[in-house]
């Protein structure tokens, strides 16, 4: 209080400084940013899934889908299949893509989706199965409600990599997000049961699926760089 | 012009020197941020878990005025906090561009803490934080968490409830268990929602008792204590309540009448009963280490 203007002026210089700092700041990062502001646009999911593939033929929607998902936001799609193989064995597809804008494709994540239904998850492992461009890491689960079982398997793409994992999906945006806004998609297969050989029969569809999937619909599905390589 | 200003330093120069401090952190806040919460407001602070956000940061703005017209801030002239107080700004400031180069909300949203620390720091000094102490400790309230966070949260705190509302009443002879987060009452089957855990009034519970007790002012650190303890205990207790009387209300009167506009209705319910219980604990606190009630 000896030097009360002092004082201020004192304080005004410093806030200048930090004023400074921040604007500059400001400006350095609307640089940096992609400023790519594309349209958010929803994909028309149903028109990239191919309706016979390997062994598997569509077959018509029964009481198949289960659980809901969640309410869709801007540039979400999601598409339901069912399939048939030549000895009469069924699966539910389910299709879900997030646009490049923070972590929506986490809300369709099955451990997510799974408990919010009420369903309980029993086992849970990490596996992979062959794509048009290596392997393709897949995530299988075990599930049960007080009415059914379900075993699940799945692959989640995140831009360019893959996540098996809420945590590996935050390295990812670290490792890619600074040049590029990262969108995603779910590929997730179902059948009711609680057997060994349901997530190998998952694990043979989602193979045949990937193989069968070309331009967009693998860059949707895979990502860009598989799209750059299955076309060539 | 400036040398003018300085040579007469009526009242209402200085008053307008006192302001232009915060006139420049605010502008360059307004300049930093700005673009940072029109984003938000279209997007995280639409969810639910972080509705809280934009009505924390007006009582922030607001407790920092109210401050700053009654007490004058000193600047601080040690060079230790000066030169932290600048660190905690850069440290800010590069969290603010790896979370806008990544779009990593978290550290976006972090950033404000660290800036609002580091600015009254470096200028003020301790005796700055002590004085702007509760804005700071609001600013937290601001950090919008990753959604695999609030995931990790709900999930346990799901099948707490569960276990409890139906052992509970299970309890009192009723027909009522459960399997995960699927209650069984009688012929009902009824989903636990992510909703229903409470994390969201939890929040928002924490937050309006802290701006609470900083209005009242207890003199009593006892009183304070003994209401932040509380706070907790409280919010998880009224969910339980919440869901245990929602399941009663279907088992007796219906699907329509358990799920129907009494839903939202025992969410609002429960949370005004959550703060008349904070206000009971203040008081009796209060007569009991104040003297006052």
């Amino acid at each position: 209080m000896t030097l009360p203007l002092f004082n201020q002026i004192g304080m005004i210089t410093r806030s200048v400084v930090v004023f400074i700092l921040m604007v500059l700041t400001a400006i350095s990062t609307a640089m940096v940013r992609p400023t790519d502001n594309v349209a958010v646009i929803a994909p028309d999911l149903d028109q990239y899934l191919p309706d016979a593939f390997g062994v598997w033929r569509r077959i018509s929607l029964g009481e198949l889908i289960l659980p809901n998902e969640t309410e869709l936001e801007a540039g979400e799609a999601v598409a339901y299949r069912a399939y048939q193989d030549e000895v009469g064995r069924i699966v539910t597809l389910v299709v879900a893509y997030g646009p490049p804008m923070g972590d929506s494709v986490r809300l369709h994540r099955p451990e997510l989706c799974y408990v919010a239904q009420g369903f309980q998850i029993n086992g849970r492992s990490v596996a992979s199965t062959p794509g048009p461009f290596g392997p393709i890491p897949i995530v299988h689960l075990s599930t049960d409600s007080p009415t059914r079982e379900e075993a699940v398997t799945y692959w989640l793409r995140s831009g360019p990599g893959f996540v098996t994992d809420a945590a590996s999906n935050q390295v990812i945006n670290f490792k890619y997000g600074i040049s590029q806004r990262l969108d995603g998609a779910l590929i997730r297969v179902s059948s009711p049961g609680n057997a060994e050989f349901l997530h190998e029969l998952h694990a043979e569809f989602l193979a045949d699926f990937s193989q069968a999937i070309d331009g967009r619909a693998a860059e949707i599905f895979l990502g860009q760089t598989a799209a750059r390589e299955v076309a060539s | 012009m400036s040398g003018a200003l300085f040579s007469k330093p009526e009242i209402g120069d200085r008053n307008l020197l006192a302001f232009a401090p915060l006139f420049f952190v605010a502008i360059g806040w307004a300049v930093l941020f700005g673009p940072v919460y029109f984003e938000f407001a279209a997007v995280e602070w639409q969810r639910d878990e972080n509705a809280h956000a934009p009505f924390l940061m007006a009582i922030s703005i607001g407790a920092v005025i109210a401050r700053l017209s009654s007490h004058r801030l000193m600047l601080t002239d040690r060079p230790i906090e000066i030169g932290l107080g600048l660190g905690v700004i850069i440290a800010g400031l590069a969290l603010f561009v790896i979370g806008r180069a990544t779009e990593t909300t978290l550290f976006l949203s972090a950033s404000q803490s660290f800036l609002a620390f580091g600015v009254v720091f470096s200028l003020a000094g301790m005796r700055g934080v002590k004085l702007l102490w509760f804005p700071l400790l609001l600013s937290l309230y601001l950090i919008v968490w990753p959604g695999w966070v609030y995931d990790f949260l709900t999930a346990p705190l799901k099948q707490f409830i569960s276990t409890i509302v139906s052992e509970g009443l299970y309890a009192f002879g009723l027909p009522v268990a459960h399997s995960g987060a699927v209650i069984t009452a009688g012929q009902y089957q009824l989903l636990v929602a992510d909703a229903c855990a409470g994390l969201n009034s939890l929040v928002a519970l924490t937050a309006v008792g802290a701006v609470y007790l900083y209005v009242v002012k207890r003199r009593s650190k006892k009183v304070n204590a003994a209401v932040l303890v509380s706070l907790i205990p409280i919010a998880i207790v009224a969910n339980l309540i919440r869901v245990a009387l929602l399941v009663l209300l279907t088992y007796y009167f219906g699907y329509d009448v358990g799920q129907g506009f009494l839903h939202e209705g025992a969410g609002l319910l429960m949370f005004s009963i959550a703060l008349a219980f904070v206000f009971v604990i203040d008081a009796v606190a209060a007569r009991l280490w104040e003297g006052r009630g």
